[in-house]
């Protein structure tokens, strides 16, 4: 049965009285929804000693969408049975005969609904125990109580556009009645990211897109219409109770796994949604080179000429980073993870897998249940949760990347945003318990990345093998892995060191340098104020002509006419810098001479 | 995830061959474009007309149907009704000021 607000909330409070040494319902969040409702979510663990790993589950933040929150609940039900009963695994029934799927056949001129059978499927002991003894389980079963409660309400509202077809939440409108003014925010485009940002969220997502990518009038799924049906992004990121409840829990739980769970595309997708990916480490949503300008701005910030810059389309040049390097390899480990998933949900599809990871089966077209990021599969969603919690690990890189998912359960065949809780309901319930133990399951596995090997020592004759370029700006960032200074690697490993003219030009630098860097790397190091003067006043400035000489060598096509380049532009640098200092020096000894006169 | 009925897919794009097209792209990525919206008769008598598989929008009866046995479905708990909180009165300020 499909739970209204009410029941989802009874749920969760009997789930904490039924198992209290494993459960906790969570009551410390601060705000309630605009009307009133309370923001609760749950607790899981065991009670076994031992370090943890937190995970966050969260599922409602479209209203509309009512099975992710009944099935987040009944797999929380079903896992703490099974841990609280010797030997017992989840066990997931057969789905044939008068319990199979129907579905809608999407191709063929029957009207009669199709079925789907089945079989039984389940989860074995180790996973279950794995999932409860390493793990900190948080769920927030139901984002957006408003928006369900108006969705199963009577239905309101014109034919195209009725009530139960609601997506956003459901502030009260100022001064009018809200049950006939369009109103409310879309949660999942209502995140802080690309920001933050002093002004609203429109302004943010202004200065990151391009003005070819027609924000609000194209296909980027986001609308500064407080009208718009589907995709008004709010006033300021974050600004809606809801979507501050999943940020307090990112925050305050140190959660370091991810998934939010919506119906009906079928897919598993991962970061990023507002734009395709990349590996470029200079192609960020905080780098402002690629930022969107006014015309008449004087801002040295521009997209470079002739790019198209920020679009949020396949194929073009600008590509959102999506790391891929040691230790945590980002990009292959979200991939790996969705597969896994897509496998576990078509494996236990038995003869019939082919017709839920396929799109034609049997003359039948049917959705099929595909991986990779949402930008790539589905459209450029912008500041949605699951971009903002795997963001959290650019704008403060202090903090440890999250691993972060979105998964679509259930097709549009099958139901759509309203299975049938007899006939339909049953395989959505049955993706989303597979869904979430993949999640827990490589989250119960995952160690911690050793620590990288720390910076070789400065040798008084360096080998040119060095693993970092630069120990002073190592030293101002507090980490290696600061994407500038990936970048600066790139140009040394990639570009430099592939010829032997690089190679000279390194020893000629390096060898001076590792002589002079360590002591103000010692002397930075433990100066806060030293580290962001280095940062601002050194390191930007170095890292800015770095780039800007090799996106000018980039231009050239082959390698070495093109480190020849490189070589040439940073000499050149290299010398106009010397002779500015050697101005200064001069005019300071002649001032000082003046006044010593 | 976003949907859009036929009746605006229609408007948007302009013409019922355009519709087919992206309905088939949405087919691919798993959108469920206008299967569960209600369109107005002239857009399924349009779709018709056109030979698109009128399954793909669902017609408006078959879907009112589906929609009727799903809300028979919902699940409240005793006296929920009666203990829901009011909706919170407009304050007058500005969201997010």
């Amino acid at each position: 049965m499909a739970r209204t607000t009410a029941a989802v909330l009874a749920e969760i409070h009997q789930l904490a009285l039924d198992f209290p040494t494993l459960c906790t319902e969570g009551t410390d969040f601060p705000r309630s929804s605009h009307r009133g409702h309370p923001l609760r979510y749950l607790r899981i663990a065991s009670p076994a000693a031992g370090p943890r790993q937190a995970v966050l589950i969260t599922a409602g933040l479209h209203a509309r969408e009512w099975a992710p929150p009944d099935a987040v609940l009944d797999f929380a039900r079903r896992l703490m049975r099974a841990y609280a009963t010797p030997r017992a695994t989840i066990d997931l029934p057969a789905l044939t005969g008068s319990t199979a799927i129907e579905y809608v056949n999407m191709s063929g001129s029957a009207p009669a609904p199709d079925t789907l059978d089945l079989p039984a499927t389940s989860i074995n002991r180790p996973r279950i125990v794995a999932a409860m003894d390493r793990l900190e389980i948080y769920l927030a079963p139901l984002v957006n109580p408003d928006g369900r409660e108006y969705t199963m309400a009577p239905v309101v509202g014109p034919p195209s556009f009725p009530s139960s077809y609601w997506r956003k939440n459901r502030p009260p409108a100022d001064g009018v009645d809200p049950t006939t003014v369009v109103t409310g925010v879309n949660l999942n485009g209502n995140f802080p990211v690309p920001g933050p940002t002093a002004g609203t969220l429109w302004d943010e997502l202004q200065r990151y897109y391009s003005p070819a990518a027609g924000l609000g009038t194209g296909d980027i799924n986001a609308s500064n219409n407080p009208a718009d049906p589907e995709l008004y992004v709010g006033p300021t990121g974050g600004s809606e109770p809801e979507t501050e409840l999943v940020m307090w829990l990112v925050a305050n739980k140190r959660i370091r796994f991810f998934m939010d769970i919506h119906t009906s595309a079928h897919l598993i997708s991962f970061p990023w949604a507002m734009e395709q990916n990349g590996t470029d480490a200079g192609m960020r949503f905080d780098e402002p080179a690629w930022d969107s300008t006014p015309a008449t701005s004087t801002s040295p910030h521009r997209a470079p000429s002739g790019q198209p810059g920020r679009d949020g389309t396949r194929g073009t040049v600008y590509r959102e980073l999506m790391p891929d390097g040691a230790p945590h390899r980002l990009a292959r480990t979200h991939l790996t993870v969705a597969r896994n998933l897509r496998d576990d949900i078509a494996g236990a599809a038995g003869p019939d897998a082919e017709a839920i990871s396929q799109s034609t089966y049997n003359d039948r077209t049917y959705s099929g249940l595909t991986e990779g990021p949402i930008s790539e599969l589905l459209y450029a969603a912008p500041a949605s949760g699951m971009d903002w919690v795997f963001s959290r690990q650019f704008t403060d890189p202090t903090l440890a990347p999250i691993y972060a998912f979105a998964f679509e359960a259930g097709a549009p065949n099958e139901g759509g945003f309203h299975p049938n809780y007899v006939t339909q309901y049953p395989k959505h319930d049955r993706e989303i318990t597979l869904g979430i133990m993949r999640l827990l399951t490589f989250a119960a596995s995952w160690a911690p990345p050793a620590p990288p090997a720390p910076p070789p020592a400065p040798a008084p004759a360096p080998s040119g093998n060095g693993w970092c370029p630069c120990t002073i700006a190592t030293a101002a960032y507090g980490t290696p892995w600061h994407p500038r200074l990936a970048y600066i690697r790139r140009v040394r490993d990639e570009e430099l060191r592939a010829t032997r003219l690089g190679r000279a030009f390194l020893r000629a630098v390096e060898g001076g340098y590792h002589r002079l860097s360590p002591p103000v790397a010692r002397y930075i190091a433990s100066r806060p104020r030293a580290r962001a003067f280095t940062r601002r006043c050194v390191v930007a400035p170095v890292y800015g002509a770095i780039r800007g000489c090799d996106r000018l060598a980039s231009k050239i096509g082959a390698r070495e006419s093109r480190v020849r380049a490189l070589v040439g532009l940073f000499s050149l640098l290299a010398l106009a810098g010397l002779l500015a200092v050697a101005m200064v020096a001069w005019w300071l000894a002649s001032l000082i001479a003046r006044v010593g006169g | 995830m976003r949907i859009r009925g036929a009746a605006e897919a229609i408007r948007d794009l302009g013409s019922i061959e355009e519709l087919r097209v992206e309905t088939e792209t949405a087919q691919r990525v798993g959108e469920a474009w206008g299967i569960m919206a209600y369109a107005t008769d002239a857009a399924l008598d349009a779709v018709r007309a056109r030979g698109l598989a009128i399954d793909v929008l669902m017609d408006n009866e078959r879907l009112a149907a589906h929609e009727a046995t799903v809300r028979s479905q919902i699940r409240d708990v005793p006296g929920a009704a009666a203990a829901r909180p009011a909706p919170a009165k407009p304050t007058g300020k500005k969201q997010g000021a």
